[in-house]
């Protein structure tokens, strides 16, 4: 029978992430689960013979496994599992028995890569420091008790999701596979953030912060296997990423944004004997995840997931002429993907379909689905979904065309109340995993229509419909939004029961969207960005990025930022807000919220709650507490009911 | 196995360092087996056990369960595919309170924990279609539902008093209470959905409740049918007659199958081909009757006509074309595996022992594959595969520690003992024993009385641990042992301590006739029964004769004995209660003896022994002492019969060893041969 979809249904979906197919064509991913009764998360690992044979639960230690990684051989998989209290690195056998500890490091292991002999295995882990050592990075000897007092001498001294940053720093050591023995690769006053190791094993490339001030950008760097001869082999390129060593032993493809506070990430190749690195594909190629790059076996060509018109697909791009070739399309989104012999195996999700794991051959064809995790969603009321193609306003005056995701139940019909959601970034785009949209659904099942505009600022869509929105934040796309739901309303795909949504950036436009508008019956705004100056200060990369998405310096133009900021604009609301955020979010810190609360409530008459969640950072959303989690749906689907109810019952504000 | 030239003799904790093998399971088709091995860490305190496989084709054994320290029982899927096994883990942030079903894959992965049943699960036997289980647990009679049972549990286990209230006549076991208020049922678990039925719910029936276990039951190789053992006395109590009733699973009708209410029937077992077997023992007639093999056909029950008199041990096991039925058996201080053809009885030892602890059949009918587990004096159990009569062995768990390992020599030897009639007597000699030197004695005594010393190796009572301090130790199987017949066994009762006596006296003349004996150091310990022993023998031998003595959960007053767990067995080996004969029971009661007892005695005991409660040790300690007569009590709070921790394991040796050294030192306490 089918089934609405509910906010419980939250703790039905099964999340596949961390994809790793071995050389024997067996894919292992962690499959995370909602424990309700122990309001968290249960991670195992599943295997997937990509031959269709069954799909198997893997391990089923405690709770937290990850970083499944196959030995080259195919024959091993390590894991890392805290099951004897930190996390370590285990083995087990692909052919049958349970896993075993083999690393026994202090302070714990955080990643794990395979060496291409299979010999080592070199681990990212957490070292504790003095944070009072300053540059000289002293070691500690114990973890730093969580009450102890937090110095800082340099930006970025926290992280949203993990705090203070300054009494510990990320470094490799080198595992020996067969006695768990291990020996550091770095030391030093930096984070190692990803490395790979050159296919001959004699060598590793990494990529690490810079020392001193500029410890937020980072470098790739070169060392021999022991962490010798480390140099510097990058310096122009404000991140990098996912570095990435060519079966030939030439290149080293990595992701990477140029300018500092510019979220848009490209894919790039380093020439190892020259020393040259350059960027490959257009520079309208957005990579979707950094963490896809990889090599096709003959190092003609990488292959990765990129962002493309508010999807995600599998490419190839040629290392000759930088010429990119489609594999996987679809009006989706590919999260993950792994290329082995003649397979891709990959994670799709859609806004109407959950994230399962497919297959298909190397150029895309013959897909099938290897898993089937969330079965449950079969019976639920289906959607349907569309990217709409809408006129809007350019802003200069003119009209430009933008997409939208439009989902819906199937069959229902028009017209529909309309949620309008805003997505975060703003450079980024709408993305699709049920954890993060969990009441789109529901909000389908009990009538409603949801729109999500890609409006400018977007990514992509092209390297300037991106940065056209720098210093323009609200001034642009607001009006963008407006368009749509003029259109929606005009086509009779809406009544004029619609209301708007957005976290973090997206909290942001609602935030503004309230500020200028009377036509929203309800808003929600969710961790926004609501005070750009105390933003700059008080979130973890508000120094970093808001110079370049404002096109403007905070003590230079401080008007600007002043004038772009939704608290300054919000006295003016009319409409009724429900602002909801995480506690320990320290991306858009609670304070955001608060300023926007302090002024609805003293300047303003429109209903307003705000829902702090104790322990919730930027991701409480989606990835918090499942009762947190639960909570905001529901409250969600209440305000709306409440501010916006449906019209079959008769009632209108 | 020869020992290096660097072989040391064995020391305590060389003995804890041996991996102990149980639960030899063999593959359906033969091709591989599994077993649990135990690890111990001295340094911890603790024990480890986890499940081997043993793929034979000479690959080495490969450890297949790791999560978990008490992993056990393992049983192979009909299929092959999977192993089931009992164990308390935790997976998913839960933590089992009791044992609970696991699966491992056989072709990779981790195993799952299967059952969430409160009460937990004690033994099982896989379904033929692989798809669920029958165990055994204790369960609340009187809930229904597994949801109850689990509710019953909780609230049981959460309560403040801690009183144990009964009217059962049988109550507690080995070394604690049976669960208060429960009785042990047979039940079901779906594997795909967890769900439990109690097939006994309802219904009055139980299986016994001295540890019910897998022995107790059969499925039908249909999947239709459970035979199972059960008391069908209204007071269910040690010693009853058993019958077996057959429960029909789609009706959930049970009829009994047994009908002689002299016999006791036990461990039923179909054929492949639907033939079900059993051991019956003429209880009615003796308590002390040996088990036979029994198969009912055409409706009737029809014993093997077996030509040996020998006691038929539980489990039995058809091979596959139903022509042959294994079981094991003691003989004359060795355990065999013996196969008894089901048409002729014809009887024979399929394996020979030393000592075979376990065993499996399986393998095509033409290709039977016969797995053992079997040790001998000389070396800790080893598992064996049989095919064709050809063995083979599939590991090599111990074989490290023991290459390093000196073991003295064992011999059989037969003397005339009680009534005349011969007796065996096995002795361990020191490691590089020299005959022409004159070596103290120490007699270590069984205990049973029905069992026996034999070639097997001990981690209790490890002879050549006392061995290796220069002693020849004496091991008698006095009358009343198992292995030497009926008549033997039971020529014991209603005289214990009389005949047994006669044995180990005639056993030390014969000593103290050899050579290399210094019949001035000699000395005797026994536990349990051979306790109680060395307890009459200090009231009865001349003092002197045996320089000290070391006694451990001995019996020392039958009458407060009657605390026992098994109090309604000891008066059929006494003949008598002791309100109806007091005298009878005195005279086979050391505490009779108490004024004559002169002989320096080490007493050891654990209060958690409730086959002989420790009363019997500490009033030994305290009459000894209150005679004047050198004495020491080793006393474990937290240990049962056995001393089974590591630490508490390796004092106990300590105490003992020393207690004979100051002993043998002491030249005043000059013995006399």
């Amino acid at each position: 029978m089918v089934k609405p979809f509910t906010p419980e249904d939250l703790a039905l979906f099964q999340d596949l992430g961390q994809l790793d197919v071995s050389s024997r064509g067996v894919a292992a991913c962690v499959v995370r689960s909602v424990d309700m009764a122990q309001d968290g998360y249960v991670s195992t690992i599943w295997t997937f013979p990509l031959d269709a044979a069954p799909a198997r639960r893997f391990t089923l230690g405690t709770s937290g496994e990850n970083c499944p990684r196959w030995s080259p051989d195919g024959r091993t998989l390590a894991f890392v599992s805290p099951r004897d209290g930190l996390p370590q690195v285990h083995l087990i056998a692909a052919d049958g028995g349970e896993a075993r500890q083999l690393s026994h490091l202090r302070f714990g292991v955080g990643s794990i890569q395979w060496s291409p002999d299979g010999t080592k295995l070199l681990a990212t882990c957490a070292l504790p420091l003095d944070p009072d050592s300053g540059e000289a990075a002293a070691l500690a000897d114990e973890p730093r008790s969580p009450d102890a007092p937090e110095v800082a001498w340099r930006v970025p001294y926290k992280s949203d999701g993990t705090g203070y940053l300054l009494a510990r720093a990320f470094h490799l050591c080198s595992i020996d596979a067969a006695t768990g023995e291990d020996t550091p690769v770095t030391r030093g006053a930096f984070d190692v953030m990803a490395s790979c190791w050159s296919p001959d094993s004699t060598r590793i490339a990494y990529v690490r912060t810079r020392e001193g001030r500029e410890a937020h950008r980072t470098d790739l760097w070169i060392a021999n296997a022991d962490g010798s001869e480390a140099r510097q082999v990058t310096r122009d390129y404000a991140s990098v990423m996912s570095p990435r060593w060519s079966p030939d032993g030439r290149w080293i493809a990595f992701a990477a944004g140029r300018e500092e506070g510019d979220a848009q990430t490209r894919l790039h190749l380093f020439e190892v004997a020259s020393g040259d690195a350059r960027q490959l594909g257009d520079d309208d190629m957005e990579v979707g995840s950094p963490d896809s790059l990889q090599w096709k076996r003959d190092s003609r060509a990488v292959i990765l997931v990129v962002a493309t018109r508010a999807r995600q697909h599998i490419v190839a791009v040629s290392v000759d002429d930088g010429r990119r070739r489609d594999l996987v399309t679809g009006d989706r989104h590919i999260a993950e993907v792994r290329a082995t012999g003649g397979t891709l195996a990959y994670f799709s999700e859609s806004a109407t379909t959950p994230r399962e794991l497919y297959a298909s051959n190397l150029d895309g064809t013959g897909e099938r689905k290897l898993s089937s995790l969330n079965a449950w969603w079969d019976d639920r009321l289906a959607l349907v979904s569309e990217v709409r193609t809408f006129r809007v306003p350019d802003g200069r005056g003119g009209f430009e065309n933008i997409d939208a995701w439009l989902v819906r139940a199937k069959g229902s019909e028009a017209p529909q109340p309309l949620l309008v959601e805003a997505h975060g970034g703003p450079n980024s785009f709408a993305l699709l995993g049920f954890p993060w949209n969990t009441y789109w659904n529901a909000l389908c099942s009990k009538g409603w229509a949801v729109v999500v505009p890609h409006a400018v600022g977007s990514t992509g869509f092209g390297r300037k419909f991106a940065e056209r929105l720098n210093g323009h934040w609200g001034e642009l796309d607001f009006p963008q939004f407006m368009a749509v739901v003029d259109a929606l309303q005009a086509d009779g795909i809406a009544t004029d029961h619609v209301a708007i949504a957005g976290k973090s950036y997206g909290g942001y436009l609602a935030a503004w969207a309230v500020g200028h508008t009377d036509r929203f019956k309800a808003a929600i705004v969710a961790a926004p960005v609501a005070n750009l100056e105390s933003h700059f200060g008080t979130s973890d990369g508000g120094y970093y990025s808001q110079p370049y998405v404002l096109s403007a310096e905070r003590h230079i133009e401080p008007e600007r930022y002043r004038k772009l900021s939704p608290v300054n604009h919000i006295h003016h609301c009319t409409t009724p807000t429900l602002l909801l955020q995480g506690k320990d979010d320290q991306r858009c810190p609670m304070g955001q919220s608060e300023e926007l609360f302090a002024v609805l409530m003293r300047c303003g008459k429109a209903p307003a709650e705000l829902v702090l969640y104790p322990g919730g950072d930027h991701h409480v959303y989606e990835t918090g507490k499942p009762s947190h989690r639960l909570d905001i749906v529901r409250r969600m689907l209440g305000w709306l009911e409440r501010w916006c109810p449906p019209p079959d019952r008769g009632q209108t504000t | 196995m020869s020992p290096s030239p660097r072989a040391r003799p064995i020391d305590i904790d060389t003995l804890w360092k041996l991996q102990r093998v149980g639960n030899v399971a063999l593959a359906p088709d033969g091709s591989a087996a599994v077993c649990s091995v135990t690890r111990f860490s001295m340094d911890e305190n603790k024990s480890s056990a986890s499940l081997w496989l043993l793929p034979g084709d000479s690959c080495a054994p490969r450890q297949l369960t790791r999560c978990g320290d008490t992993d056990g029982k393992p049983s192979w899927s009909p299929r092959g595919d999977r192993i089931a096994f009992l164990a308390r883990r935790e997976q998913e942030g839960r933590k089992d309170a009791e044992r609970q079903l696991y699966v491992i894959p056989l072709a990779g992965g981790e195993a799952e924990r299967k059952s969430d049943f409160a009460p937990g699960i004690d033994d099982f036997k896989w379904m033929p279609d692989g798809r669920s289980i029958a165990f055994v647990s204790w369960v609340w009679p009187d809930a229904r539902g597994a949801r109850a049972q689990g509710q019953r549990h909780k609230a049981f286990n959460e309560r403040k008093e801690s009183a144990y209230v009964t009217c059962e006549p049988q109550y507690r076991h080995w070394d604690r209470n049976l669960p208060m208020g429960c009785a042990p049922h047979l039940l079901l678990l779906d594997l795909e959905s967890g769900r439990v039925v109690d097939l006994l719910e309802g219904t009055g029936y139980e299986l016994p409740r001295a540890d019910p276990c897998a022995a107790h039951f059969d499925i039908s190789p249909d999947g239709r049918r459970i035979a199972f053992v059960h008391d069908p006395s209204p007071r269910k109590v040690a010693g009853n007659v058993f019958a077996i009733a057959e429960i029909e699973l789609a009706r959930r009708r049970i009829k009994p199958v047994t009908d002689d209410a002299a016999w006791s029937y036990e461990a039923p077992r179909y054929s492949p081909q639907g033939v079900l077997a059993c051991i019956a023992s003429n209880l009615g007639k003796r308590h002390t009757m040996p088990g036979r093999v029994a198969f009912r056909r055409g409706g009737k029950w029809q014993l093997a006509q077996m030509d040996r008199d020998i006691d038929v041990e539980a489990p039995l096991r058809w091979s596959r074309d139903g022509a042959s039925i294994f079981f094991t058996a003691q003989e004359r201080g060795r355990c065999h595996l013996w196969r008894c053809g089901t048409e002729s009885g014809a009887l024979s030892i399929a394996v020979a022992g030393g000592w075979v602890h376990g065993f499996d059949v399986g393998g095509a009918p033409g290709d039977a594959t016969l797995l053992v587990a079997l040790d001998c004096a000389q070396h800790a159990v080893q598992v064996h595969a049989v095919r064709a009569g050809q063995a083979s062995r599939l590991e090599r768990f111990n074989d490290e520690v023991l290459e390093r390992v000196a073991l003295g020599e064992t011999r059989e030897v037969t003397f005339r003992g009680a009534r005349g009639e011969p007796v065996q007597m096995i002795l361990t000699f020191p490691p590089g024993f020299d005959a022409r030197k004159r070596h103290p004695v120490l007699h270590v005594i069984h205990g049973g009385p029905y069992a026996a010393a034999g070639d097997t190796f001990a981690y209790r009572w490890n002879t050549h641990l006392f061995a290796s301090r220069g002693y020849v130790v004496a091991a008698v199987n006095y009358h009343g042992s198992s292995g030497f017949g009926w008549r033997f066994a039971d020529s014991i009762v209603g005289r214990q301590g009389r005949l047994e006596t006669q044995d180990i006296e005639a056993a030390t003349d014969w000593l103290a006739k050899q050579a290399w004996v210094d019949a001035t150091r000699l000395f005797a310990s026994g536990g349990s029964y051979g306790g109680f022993l060395v307890a009459w023998m200090n009231g009865h031998v001349a003092a002197g004769r045996y320089r000290a003595y070391v006694c451990h959960a001995g019996v020392f007053d039958r009458v407060a004995t009657f605390s026992a767990d098994s109090y309604s067995q000891r008066p059929k080996d006494l003949g008598a209660f002791y309100w109806e004969n007091p005298a009878r029971v005195r005279a086979q009661s050391p505490v009779t003896f108490a004024h004559r007892m002169q002989t320096p005695t080490l007493v050891m005991h654990g209060a958690n022994d409730y086959r002989v409660p420790d009363t019997n040790g500490l009033a030994y300690y305290n009459t000894l002492h209150a005679r004047g007569v050198p004495t020491r009590l080793v006393w474990f709070p937290d240990e049962h019969h056995w001393i089974l921790k590591p630490r508490n394991s390796r004092l106990w040796y300590r105490e003992f060893l020393e207690w004979l050294a100051a002993h043998a030192a002491d030249r005043k306490a000059r013995g006399r041969g």
